[in-house]
């Protein structure tokens, strides 16, 4: 019992460690485009993994986990609004997308990019007190479905090649 | 056939996407009209309203909070801004109504909005 308890502290750990350093990448390398808020979605890679592996539990241990430590890190309390958001709610869509299992590895990580979007922009909507940058969306959409995909088949990979026991 | 058999649910999913993208995407690419204006929003309330036929260069904001608009060739655009990440300079230019330019920071937006009565190409009838 305790072996299992020991191992499950483990994998949980790493996964917030990988989660942590993809997010750290991420924030270094320019991926920027004339549309600010495109980004690759790398910790989102972590964030599949663990949705397949261990369940949606676990997956939102990890997510919500490492939102709060990335903006205790790099981030603010405006930027930590902005991705609690988007981890909630992809978090959600990706959990019941995974269990009405219609749908591959790469289409659920595609939902959950295009619902972490349309949150962060309904979030910014509310800050700014405006509801114009819903033009932004299309922009936003066509890349979360790029950048999306690509997570997603990195992602179904690694949860088809990387074999975890926790009994 | 068989690929597509297989990830068919995937492709209607990312299809419907794409598809509501190009709705939004049309909704908003509305023509660029003569009489077109700029108005300026900072923190929900509408500060002013500049024309873009008239060249102009305003500073928005004040204290450490501050954008500077320029608006020329018909174009607005910030080109100075107070904040650390500047994504509202990197926005560029705007000129299409519907479109904008958002400073989060410093809660500030720019809105194209054009067509009053006086705009219209043509009236038939």
């Amino acid at each position: 019992m305790t072996r299992m308890k020991a191992k499950k502290v483990t994998l949980y750990g790493l996964l917030i460690a990988v989660a942590l350093i993809l997010s750290y990448v991420e924030s270094i390398v320019p991926f920027f485009f004339t549309v600010p808020g495109i980004k690759m979605g790398l910790p989102n890679i972590a964030i599949v993994f663990a949705l397949y592996k261990i369940g949606a539990k676990g997956a939102a241990a990890v997510s919500i986990i490492r939102v709060f430590i990335v903006a205790l890190l790099f981030g603010n309390l405006i930027s930590f609004a902005f991705s609690l958001a988007g981890a909630c709610v992809s978090l959600c869509v990706m959990s019941l997308l995974r269990k009405w299992d219609k749908f591959s590895c790469a289409a659920v990580s595609v939902a959950g990019a295009v619902l972490h979007n349309v949150a962060q922009i309904a979030v910014a909507a509310i800050v700014i007190n405006s509801g114009v940058i819903v033009f932004w969306l299309p922009a936003l959409c066509v890349s979360a479905v790029v950048t999306g995909l690509c997570i997603g088949l990195v992602s179904s990979l690694l949860v088809k090649r990387v074999r975890i026991d926790l009994d | 056939m068989k690929f597509i058999k297989k990830y068919k649910n995937d492709i209607l999913l990312i299809t419907s996407v794409l598809i509501i993208a190009a709705v939004i995407f049309a909704v908003s690419a509305g023509t660029k009209r003569q009489g077109a204006v700029a108005v300026v929003t900072i923190g929900g309330t509408e500060q002013m309203r500049l024309p873009l036929d008239q060249d102009a260069a305003v500073v928005l904001g004040e204290g450490e909070h501050t954008n500077t608009l320029v608006i020329a060739d018909g174009k607005a655009g910030i080109i100075e801004a107070s904040c650390p990440d500047h994504v509202c300079v990197h926005q560029g230019e705007i000129s299409y109504e519907g479109q904008s330019i958002v400073c989060l920071p410093n809660k500030t937006i720019i809105t194209i909005e054009g067509g009053k009565d006086g705009d219209l190409d043509a009236v038939v009838g």
